[in-house]
């Protein structure tokens, strides 16, 4: 039967293996054997303040849907994009940019409930 | 169904919006907007099913009115305020914008002409431009928060709930000034 510190331990290792890397500089330099990759982290971020737009106002338009399939595919595609040729990777980061701004888009400020803006979501119908 | 004389309505789109007998007696005006880009979208929206809000009258860029209830009933454009039953002590009238685009002179002179249509259609006895302006309120001097809105105990029952008339332009300049409309009132 294992210990609990042995069974944290591989909670903490299994919690924490998606965030990090064996890269050969880094890992050479710092004479660790794995270190946080960067990119997963900022990718774990944008998938949190996702999660968190998605729980409290749902998704409205492709801009947000677009971002939520962009971050789960953004592992593999960057596993794919440090094999690919720099000007495939500028090519790919060319057509993102292009369809910034693009489709229709809402007052993000106004679907929240706490929001002091006026919404076409409100509703008065209580007025105590 | 009530025809306030004296004010002219574009278009009649009532029972679209959720209306209701009244609760109280009327007794003001209440300003908004409807945080609208475009008078089209504006206008759809309150034949919508999901639209739980709604005003008497709305405004458009142009200054036409469109009636979306009967002034005898309840529309719920105010929600929790300093005075109870605000859905029915105020009427409510929007226009068509947001809170960084500027009414237009055209829906200042026509919300204008609605708030002196309703006064004097209600006798509400006006000897100067204070006793106008006792009349119409704009909502963020209405609207309080509750424990509907925010989990913050210290908001309950205080004012700060909405923004609209004024709105938020940077430059401070208001989206409704509802003194100005007071004074165009007066001067009808």
């Amino acid at each position: 039967m294992t210990s609990l510190p042995s069974r944290l331990r591989v909670i903490a290792l299994a919690a924490l293996t998606p965030l990090l890397e064996k890269n050969v500089l880094k890992t050479f330099a710092l004479d660790v054997p794995v270190v946080f990759s960067m990119s997963r982290l900022i990718v774990l971020a944008f998938a949190v303040g996702m999660l968190r737009q998605l729980w409290r106002a749902g998704i409205a338009g492709w801009p947000e849907a677009t971002l939520a399939i962009a971050i789960v595919l953004a592992l593999p595609t960057l596993a794919a994009l440090e094999r690919a040729r720099p000007v495939d990777v500028l090519a790919l980061a060319r057509a993102l940019v292009h369809r910034f701004g693009t489709g229709a888009v809402r007052s993000v400020g106004n679907v929240y409930r706490a929001s002091r803006e006026p919404s076409k979501y409100d509703d008065h119908r209580d007025d105590g | 169904m009530l025809t306030i004389p004296g004010l002219v309505v574009h278009e009649r789109r009532h029972s679209r919006v959720l209306e209701a007998p009244l609760a109280t007696p009327r007794g003001g005006i209440m300003l908004h907007y409807d945080d609208s880009s475009r008078d089209d979208w504006a206008v759809a929206w309150f034949s919508d099913p999901r639209c739980t809000n709604g005003y008497t009258w709305l405004v458009l860029d142009d200054g036409r009115v469109i009636e979306l209830a009967d002034p005898a009933l309840r529309t719920p454009h105010a929600g929790p305020c300093r005075t109870p039953k605000a859905n029915s002590r105020f009427y409510g009238v929007a226009a068509a914008t947001n809170g960084r685009v500027l009414a237009t002179e055209e829906q200042l002179d026509a919300i204008a002409r609605i708030c002196t249509a309703v006064i004097r259609h209600h006798r509400w006895v006006s000897t100067s431009v204070a006793d106008v302006r006792r009349r119409l309120l704009g909502h963020d001097e209405q609207a309080i928060w509750t424990p509907a809105y925010t989990s913050r105990r210290s908001l309950w029952g205080k004012l700060g709930r909405k923004v609209d008339p004024t709105g938020i332009r940077a430059d401070g300049r208001k989206v409704i000034d509802v003194d100005e409309v007071a004074r165009r009132v007066w001067k009808t």
